[in-house]
């Protein structure tokens, strides 16, 4: 009974990585159409309609299109969403183009995003050629690490003062879990 | 844990209880007010059992006396304009500051920001959201740069120039990186 248990649970798995490989296939797919002399910027810009950046950029796209032969190919949140990418993939997506542009953060309206996971996947970019590149992309302003850049306001008494709390990890979820509930 | 909280909510009291807010969030989202150490762990509980698999940490601060905060809206660390912001109607919005000053101080904590922080990214559209205390001293609540709302008085003409500004800079940003592209 139990081993019938454990092997539906593994056909589940199985089912549901297919689907997971199928849309990144399809995703990939649809994204992917790059001729030769083309360069090709993947813009990863948040909200598919919103966003304080979208305008002033699409307008600066528009004024180096007319000079340079490039492609521009976005990502959005929505798209995130619907094809399941991890955090992993969306970081991939911006490697596979000649250049990226992050204009939105990036975890903004991503369902089940891990951040630690998220912001060490992105230092990829370090070396890739696009905005934003080498240590920026490790900016807590850009990154909306708040602790970390009101830290360095606090020790210059700019900030109000602010007591971080750390989220444990998994191992010792239980006991702080115990400690909250004492 | 518990020892060190509750030290912190003792030397820091604005007499209107203290907020739990996560990192990683625009809006208010996530937002948790709470009057007592014990109603702080009780948020601080759930904060955790909804986002541990998410985020690394939440924070925990004194709620303001003084409920408004100004925006300040700088290009390239140069402040422009005061944006205009809803008035928060849960406690008392006062402030006699004015508003040469309030760019003045928003200038100068992003720059010490700059200064001290070598990753930073601040050349472009930056936002420094101030507080007052009720001792009177001027408080940076938040910094925001790519989401950043800007809204402006005066029939928006600064908020256009500044878009325009931003405009430039990603027209410079992707000549930039187009011509080291060419050069490989």
């Amino acid at each position: 009974m139990k081993n019938e248990t454990s092997n539906r649970q593994d056909h589940k798995e199985d089912d549901d990585e297919v689907v997971q490989q199928n849309l990144i296939r399809t995703f990939k797919i649809i994204t992917k159409f790059q001729t030769s002399t083309e360069i090709e910027i993947r813009v990863y810009q948040g909200s598919k309609e919103f966003g304080n950046q979208l305008i002033p950029f699409h307008q600066a796209c528009d004024i180096i299109q007319t000079t340079s032969t490039i492609r521009i190919c976005t990502l959005d949140c929505s798209e995130v969403n619907d094809f399941k990418l991890t955090e992993d993939d969306i970081i991939n997506w911006l490697l596979e183009g000649d250049i990226h542009f992050i204009i939105s953060h990036i975890h903004q309206g991503i369902v089940n995003v891990n951040m630690n996971k998220l912001y060490k996947s992105i230092m990829k970019l370090h070396d890739h050629p696009g905005f934003p590149v080498g240590d920026n992309l490790q900016c807590p302003v850009f990154t909306q690490d708040k602790y970390n850049y009101l830290s360095v306001l606090m020790t210059k008494g700019l900030c109000n003062p602010t007591f971080k709390v750390d989220f444990l990890p998994i191992m010792d979820y239980a006991a702080l879990k115990q400690d909250l509930q004492r | 844990m518990h020892l060190f909280l509750f030290r912190f909510i003792r030397e820091n009291d604005e007499g209107c209880g203290w907020v739990v807010k996560t990192p990683f969030s625009t809006n208010s989202h996530n937002k948790k007010y709470a009057r007592s150490l014990d109603e702080i762990i009780q948020k601080i509980k759930i904060q955790y059992e909804d986002l541990y698999h998410s985020i690394p940490y939440t924070m925990v601060q004194a709620t303001m006396a003084n409920k408004k905060e100004y925006k300040v809206v700088l290009f390239n660390c140069e402040p422009r304009y005061v944006s205009i912001t809803p008035n928060n109607s849960r406690g008392k919005a006062f402030s006699d500051i004015t508003h040469a000053d309030l760019l003045k101080y928003a200038e100068s904590a992003l720059r010490e920001f700059s200064a001290a922080c070598p990753a930073a990214l601040v050349s472009s559209l930056m936002r420094v959201d101030i507080f007052q205390t009720k001792l009177g001293k001027l408080v940076v609540n938040e910094l925001e740069s790519l989401e950043a709302d800007h809204h402006c008085p005066n029939k928006g003409l600064k908020k256009a120039q500044v878009d325009d500004e931003v405009r430039q800079y990603y027209e410079t940003l992707l000549k930039c990186v187009l011509h080291r592209k060419h050069l490989k």
